[in-house]
């Protein structure tokens, strides 16, 4: 390693990590002191900064889970994911994906009387990423008519419908459709202990829709995002519920198996 | 210089962007942070396409790791690339730092030592960005709170030698160069002695935040009186470099920024 790439990884460790002694004490000699700021306060603002900035991304990424804990709450949870989950990637967009995992994580092992009440929070925040990445999905191409006619009408059975690049679909046990909208626009909380959600979200011109689907029309759905062919599909409970996902635009293409 | 990019320009934030959409705005020339406009599809990158069709753009990046010791990010330079192609970008600039390391991203601007070493890797990495983009790359010095003990010569030098081996253009941040004045010392007008002013391409404006005795570069203020006061001798020596109002904390209305606009062209004219 070179001396830019060892001054590099000292500085990067010296952000990385809130034992703040020694790590500091390993950058200092590599630093000329003459102005106002020191070393150590100088490390401080880039950890605070780096801190600040992912803990903003996660802030804007769960409005709603972070309304429902408040923000002390909220950054005690942060401060776990930013330890664990260093950022991969220059867009901060997708920093919160592994955010309900860790959360889900840190609940099973130390949540107190703190958390009574929230399990269904690891869900939530899985569908606030799910929502908020539709934010920035691909727009489909028009759907080419003649192509699925053809494929219809020369290889049906092996023909693969392919869901929209703006479209996701999520199971819980928790009513979270109902519990966001209840946080997000007010309005009364449905009982945790009700009945599961079974829900798709896209986005359609500019705006973002959530709907609850029947046990059936999921499972054809979420079979069409497997990359089940038609053929496969014909029989099921469902079928009949093709049509009205393409009238919806919820299928941008097909393609052959 | 491109044509299209004139005058004092603005910093296009999200917040402001469909009341400038709705009842367009008096401004020559926006910025984009390239960073919050790579959505591949949906409403933002709809929007971005409409100011786009409207205003002369250029993309300010944050992420292309310039002096960093990991491999470039194609991936995001694609991206970058393919942005500054759809809104026809003027041009496209980022920063004289490091932004990730042993794949880790910061997302912060992290200060660089000015060695001979660092100097030929960033230059190897400018090069090479030039060459994926087909166009010069714009640097843009940074405010700094660390200073590396090992650096043999100031940031304008480096900047100057690094225009010389790469012909990339010179992002003038006047409000980091008084940040960096004032926390570290450094000499102004030792700095505009050697900085090589006719590579200069744009000039930044924005307001920083004091604290125990240091600056910080917040970008959540006006911009200074200080800091009006050099750019003023700056544009005396570079009038016709294109000067944008960076605001990125706690965004007033977008008014505040147009007024900011307009005093950054009188000053360039003369006035006050």
């Amino acid at each position: 390693m070179g001396p830019l790439a060892g001054l590099q990884t000292c500085l990067a460790a010296v952000l990385e990590t809130d034992r703040s002694g020694q790590d500091v004490e390993e950058l200092l000699p590599l630093l000329w002191e003459a102005g106002r700021i020191n070393g150590t306060v100088g490390a401080r603002i880039y950890r605070n900064n780096t801190k600040a900035v992912r803990i903003r991304a996660l802030e804007s990424t769960f409005p709603v889970c972070l309304a429902i804990l408040g923000q002390d709450c909220f950054r005690a949870l942060c401060r776990d994911y930013l330890d664990a989950f260093p950022s991969r990637h220059p867009d901060l967009n997708f920093y919160g994906g592994a955010f309900a995992d860790s959360v889900a994580g840190f609940l099973a092992h130390h949540a107190g009387a703190a958390f009574t009440g929230f399990d269904y929070l690891p869900d939530l925040l899985r569908f606030e990423y799910l929502h908020h990445e539709l934010h920035f999905a691909a727009d489909d191409p028009p759907f080419d008519t003649n192509a699925f006619a053809r494929l219809l009408r020369e290889r049906a059975d092996q023909t693969v419908l392919i869901p929209s690049a703006a479209l996701r679909v999520f199971r819980s046990p928790w009513p979270v459709l109902g519990l966001w909208r209840a946080h997000k626009d007010g309005g009364s909380l449905p009982d945790t202990a009700g009945t599961e959600d079974r829900l798709v979200l896209w986005r359609s011109a500019h705006a973002i829709s959530v709907e609850r689907l029947s046990e059936d029309a999921f499972d054809l759905m979420k079979q069409l995002a497997e990359g089940v062919c038609l053929g496969d599909l014909c029989g099921h409970t469902a079928a009949w519920a093709l049509q009205d996902f393409l009238r919806r635009g919820w299928i941008s293409g097909c393609r052959l198996a | 210089m491109s044509d299209t990019i004139r005058g004092a320009g603005l910093g296009l934030r999200m917040p402001h962007v469909a009341e400038i959409l709705d009842h367009g705005a008096d401004v020559p020339w926006f910025e984009l942070l390239a960073d919050n406009h790579l959505a591949a599809g949906g409403p933002i990158s709809a929007q971005t396409d409409a100011v786009a069709s409207r205003w002369p753009l250029t993309l300010h990046c944050v992420g292309m790791n310039i002096g960093g010791t990991d491999a470039l990010d194609f991936d995001y330079l694609a991206r970058i690339r393919s942005l500054a192609k759809r809104v026809e970008a003027a041009w496209i600039s980022d920063h004289l730092c490091f932004t990730s390391c042993h794949g880790h991203n910061f997302h912060d601007l992290l200060p660089l030592p000015y060695t001979s070493e660092a100097l030929a890797h960033v230059a190897a990495r400018v090069q090479r960005i030039q060459d994926f983009f087909g166009q010069p790359l714009v640097v843009e010095n940074i405010s700094a709170y660390l200073r590396f003990r090992e650096s043999n010569r100031s940031e304008a030098e480096f900047l100057s030698e690094l225009v010389e081996r790469t012909g990339c253009g010179l992002l003038l941040d006047v409000n980091n160069l008084y940040v960096n004045h004032v926390n570290h010392g450094e000499d102004i007008d030792a700095y505009l002695a050697a900085l090589p002013l006719a590579a200069v391409r744009e000039i930044h404006l924005a307001g920083y935040s004091r604290q125990d005795g240091y600056l910080l570069d917040t970008h959540d203020h006006p911009v200074h009186p200080p800091v009006w006061s050099l750019y003023a001798r700056v544009v005396e020596a570079v009038p016709e470099v294109p000067t944008l109002i960076e605001w990125d904390n706690d965004l007033p209305a977008f008014s505040v920024l147009l007024d900011q606009a307009r005093q950054a062209d009188s000053v360039r004219l003369g006035g006050d």
